[in-house]
């Protein structure tokens, strides 16, 4: 981890892309479920105004939002708003609502700092926080990498994917130069990928041969995500072969991303064993 | 040493209620979080009731549950059954309030505000063929936590 990390000793991921549709709020809650397998406090703050993440995540309750948290904007003012999802274990969430669309029209020079003052002395109290980021490189976007130690593109395997994951680079590029010295670009994962598809190939192979060592992996295009989705459960969760694949994909991008600290492992020997899940009856074959 | 003072409490922001969709440009802002300052807003000119809409982020905690309710053909009955009974209620308590506030006493509030922020008031008011007593009525019931 970055010693100049914005957080420090936090990983702060933003998942991030111009495009929409193509897998963030996915990508987030596949690696919130894989952090929380192995038992890592995990903070998902949905910066989203379509509050798909929060909706996935099924809190009980949600008194207050990102929209709240970014209109106060104090030090360390999101630990109100923050409230316990309903996935078993260790996730939490900065629930986010409609009404988030409001801050998307407030900026000024310097509301691109709003989140992470509020999360300042907060996001301490957590291991791995993943910030799901709206369609949109705007000012949501732009609190969501000044808040950030690691911008992760998503992209899908498709003709737009270059050039959205490309404009996703450039974003991450200036937020770097302007304000968030320390964001890094984590790099670029491509999504819904069917290997058997061979415009799929074609398109992982460009995406290769433009970003190089940027591209992180691919994610399997699996029913069972979706399913997942669907029951407000993890996929970690689900009851199908598709499901572990798409397991086995989140963790070798979660270790890719956020390797488990020493101190993280020691310390979990403190933390409550997550309860069981229970899996909904349709959860067959994907 | 002294104690640090004690932190205000997180609020809804003022323009919770408001849908996006609807121009924020029209909506003309005051503050009255702390009465004296100018720092913290709430909108006028828009109702404060919020726009009734079947869009699934109005309370997204209660969306899943209610997804999963209607997975159901009971749960989506009982549902149905529910809104209705809600829409009736809420149709009886707005021509009770609209009633009340023809009826109540009105008093005189005074507050210190920017001569600007009354130029607005007034001019947004009379765009909209009402006056500024209403604005500052809707404005403060649907700022109102309780
Ligand atoms: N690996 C996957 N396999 C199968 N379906 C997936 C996968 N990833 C995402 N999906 C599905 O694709 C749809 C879009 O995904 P998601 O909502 O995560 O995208 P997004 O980028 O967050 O969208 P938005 O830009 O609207 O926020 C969802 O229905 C989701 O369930
Ligand atoms: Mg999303």
């Amino acid at each position: 981890m970055s010693s100049q990390s914005p957080i420090p000793g936090r990983r702060v991921i933003a998942a991030l892309s111009l495009k929409g549709g193509v897998g963030k709020t996915s990508v987030v809650l596949g690696l919130a479920g894989a952090a929380a397998t192995q038992r890592r406090r995990t903070l998902v703050v949905d910066l989203d105004p379509q509050a798909n993440a929060t909706a996935a995540l099924d809190p009980r309750e949600a008194p207050f939002t990102a929209s709240d948290v970014l209109f106060d904007a104090r030090p360390g003012i999101a630990s109100e708003a923050i409230v316990p999802s309903g996935w078993p274990g260790t996730v939490s969430l900065l629930p986010s609502e409609r009404a988030l669309e409001h801050r998307a029209g407030d900026a000024s020079p310097d509301s691109a700092g709003r989140l992470r003052r509020a999360l300042e002395g907060v996001a301490e109290d957590y291991d791995l926080v993943l910030i799901d980021c709206p369609p949109s490189l705007g000012e949501l976007t732009r609190n969501a990498l000044f808040a950030a130690d690691l911008a992760l593109v998503v992209t899908e395997p498709s003709f737009f994917a270059v050039a959205a994951a490309q404009q996703a680079l450039e974003a991450v590029g200036l937020v770097r130069e302007h304000g968030n010295p320390s964001l890094q670009a984590g790099g670029i994962v491509a999504n819904r990928v069917r290997p058997t598809l061979p415009e799929h190939v074609f398109r992982m192979d460009e995406l290769r041969a433009a970003f190089g060592g940027l591209i992180l992996g691919a994610l399997p295009d699996r029913s069972a995500v979706q399913q997942a989705q669907g029951a407000c459960v993890p996929v970690q969760s689900w009851q199908s072969h598709g499901a572990k694949e798409a397991c086995l994909a989140f963790d070798a991008l979660l270790k890719r991303l956020a390797p488990r600290t020493g101190s993280e492992m020691s310390a979990r020997s403190v933390t409550p064993t997550p309860k069981s899940v229970e899996i909904p009856a349709q959860g067959g074959a994907s | 040493m002294t104690n640090p003072s004690p932190r205000p409490a997180l609020r809804k922001a003022p323009d919770a209620h408001i849908h996006p969709a609807l121009a924020l440009g029209a909506v003309t802002l005051i503050d009255l979080r702390e009465p004296d300052s100018a720092a913290i807003q709430v909108e006028l000119a828009v109702p404060p009731a919020p726009i009734e809409t079947n869009s699934p982020h109005d309370a997204p905690a209660d969306r899943a549950k209610e997804d999963r309710k209607k997975r159901t053909a009971k749960g989506a009955k009982n549902s149905k059954k529910q809104k209705n009974k809600k829409a009736v209620k809420a149709g009886k308590k707005a021509k009770k309030k609209g009633k009340k506030r023809q009826l109540a006493d009105r008093i005189d509030v005074r507050r210190e505000i920017p001569p600007t922020v009354r130029r607005q008031l007034r001019t947004g008011a009379k765009a909209r063929g009402t006056s500024v007593d209403e604005v500052v009525t809707s404005v403060l019931e649907g700022w109102s936590p309780s």
